[in-house]
């Protein structure tokens, strides 16, 4: 039982990752999930808005909202709870990445 | 009692009144007060507006600039095939600067530059500045190299990605990225710059042509480059012909014309097909005069490759099996020998294959952990000569190359570290040379038997520091 538990354990250690937002991860989730809905790229869906527009909608809650608006078509992914669990900080990191107001440019 | 009834009366109007007075008193001042926060709300707006579009206008109207630099420690060891000695070296240690720059002025236009230096710690004892003799300064990989402390050009390009026949486009022109190519960018930790990391990385001037074909198949592109080796210009200043002329005294040009087909990319499974010719490729003529080998131009060489990669397998199974990446790719190249002129030690037109695989996976620790496995038939030839090995190129390997490593946050992504292991055991000789005779594939026994000091094995361990930001 110690063996399997031990087996566990170190799986679950090796399996497990770290939860930190990544801006490079919200690239792949976008490019994964929302890039052939939007139909357009994460670099010009970033940069519908500010920094300050991103960062002011994260903290009040309504980040769900303001993707809508830049992407309507991607509302059902915006409202649905894998978003606002999973996705939205690795997408917040890469849009504040690429807003219009970052000065970075997409790489080519 | 009426006295009493009556001065209550009198004062009650009275405090009534002044009551009333001081209550239409506050309301004047809290509509005036509303009025003011409503006047200060917007001129907030106002100014927050201004202010993103003086920081919008800010951001986008300098070059950006930012550093990557990196140092290193590689324990490299070589095995020759006569057993005659081994060569090592257990404490090379060197630094690498890259100060990248980007301009976009418009939504449309951009330019990108990156400054390079490469040295190794202490100073060199020989530097070579004759590349015919010494290859460590030669432009495809003189920024790879380590060399000396000077300032070098890696890269700088404009890209123009205008809006036409209702498709995107871009065109490019300058020193483009070549290096930190699809799937080999995985164990540098870069972002991959080109398309064609398998059978191409050496820095590249040329000029590059897309069109966007997404509408049709999701994430596609085709593309167009043009590029130029070897330039045949005389020198400015020489004694014996007028400057920059094309000169007979010179290696003919080499161009270089590919086609690449993103051919699929929906950001789970993305899949590149290249092809290219080389004209005119250069190599070691030891056949001429074996005692003084020199450069020459030879014949044409074919080049394709197919590449796949799943960035995550399934679909949110688990977060691990999200952030894992693998890969594999097929390549090939073909020489094309002209005048009955030998490529690779043969006058038959000789074909190479290679195949490589490898996967990247998070670990708990919040780094990637990757493995890599290449293999390269007889006469393989790639142009993958500033590949960031120090033992050579692996994916120019005629035989078996396999590499582990481990790359580690330590400051977020400003500080990171990685240890990286890479062995190569090469089937043939010649893995490692240009299109000449010093191509020429030996078995490790025919090179024994001939005398030839031939690398049998090589690794090369490394551990880096790296900083970015």
């Amino acid at each position: 039982m110690k063996k399997i538990a031990m087996a566990a354990i170190v799986g679950l250690a090796l399996l497990s990752t770290a939860a930190n937002a990544d801006a490079d991860k919200g690239k792949r989730i976008y490019q994964k999930k929302l890039k052939s809905v939007c139909g357009f790229s994460g670099g010009d869906f970033a940069a519908k808005h500010t920094q300050d527009e991103w960062t002011e909608a994260k903290e009040d809650g309504t980040l769900g909202e303001m993707m809508t608006e830049a992407c309507p078509a991607g509302k059902d992914f915006f409202e649905s709870s894998k978003f606002k669990k999973k996705f939205s900080s690795h997408l917040y990191d890469f849009v504040n990445d690429f807003a219009s107001d970052s000065g970075n440019i997409p790489s080519c | 009692m009426n006295k009493i009834v009556l001065s209550l009366a009198v004062s009650g109007a009275l405090l009534s009144n002044v009551y009333a007075d001081d209550v239409a008193d506050l309301k004047a001042q809290v509509e005036a007060l509303t009025q003011k926060v409503k006047k200060l709300e917007k001129k907030q707006k106002r100014n927050s507006k201004k202010i993103s579009k003086v920081r919008e206008h800010d951001a986008n109207d300098n070059i950006k600039f930012d550093v990557d630099f990196r140092t290193a420690y590689d324990n490299i060891q070589y095995k020759m095939a006569d057993g005659s000695r081994d060569n090592d070296n257990d404490g090379l240690y060197s630094m690498r600067l890259w100060l990248n720059m980007g301009y976009k002025p418009t939504d449309t236009m951009m330019f990108k530059g990156q400054l390079a230096v490469h040295k190794a710690f202490g100073a060199k004892y020989s530097t070579s500045t004759t590349p015919s003799n010494n290859f460590d300064s030669f432009d495809w990989v003189v920024s790879e190299n380590l060399t000396d402390g000077t300032v070098r050009l890696r890269e700088a390009y404009w890209l123009w990605t205008p809006t036409a026949l209702g498709r995107g486009w871009t065109l490019s022109m300058g020193r483009r990225p070549a290096t930190n190519g699809f799937l080999i960018n995985h164990r540098d930790d870069d972002k991959a710059k080109s398309p064609i990391g398998h059978i191409i990385n050496m820095e590249f001037d040329g000029i590059s042509a897309s069109m966007k074909t997404g509408d049709i198949i999701e994430g596609s592109y085709l593309k167009v480059c043009l590029g130029r080796g070897l330039s045949d210009a005389s020198a400015r200043f020489n004694m014996s012909e007028p400057d920059y002329i094309t000169s007979d005294n010179m290696l003919h040009n080499m161009d270089l014309l590919g086609v690449i087909a993103k051919v699929y990319d929906d950001g789970q499974y993305t899949a590149f097909a290249k092809y290219y010719r080389a004209f005119d490729v250069i190599g070691m003529d030891m056949t001429t005069n074996p005692a003084a080998p020199a450069l020459a131009t030879y014949g044409d060489v074919d080049g394709a490759a197919l590449s796949l990669q799943v960035s995550g397998i399934g679909d949110e199974i688990s977060d691990f099996l999200d952030d894992t990446t693998v890969f594999a790719s097929f390549a090939w190249s073909n020489t094309l020998p002209k005048d009955d002129q030998a490529m690779l030690g043969s006058t038959d037109k000789e074909s190479g294959t290679s195949i490589y695989v490898g996967a990247q996976m998070p670990n708990m620790t919040g780094g990637k952990f990757g493995i890599e496995y290449n293999h390269g038939s007889k006469y393989w030839r790639p142009f993958t000569y500033a590949e960031d090995t120090m033992a050579g190129s692996k994916m120019a390997v005629r035989g078996d190359a396999y590499e582990a490593y481990w790359t580690q946050p330590i400051i977020d992504k400003i500080f990171t570290m990685q240890i990286r292991y890479t062995y190569m055991d090469y089937d043939y000789t010649g893995s490692q040379a240009f299109f000449g005779d010093a191509g020429t594939p030996m078995t490790m026994a025919d090179a024994k038997v001939a005398g030839v000091d031939a690398v049998d094995t090589a690794q090369d361990l490394r551990v880096y520091f790296r900083y970015r930001y």
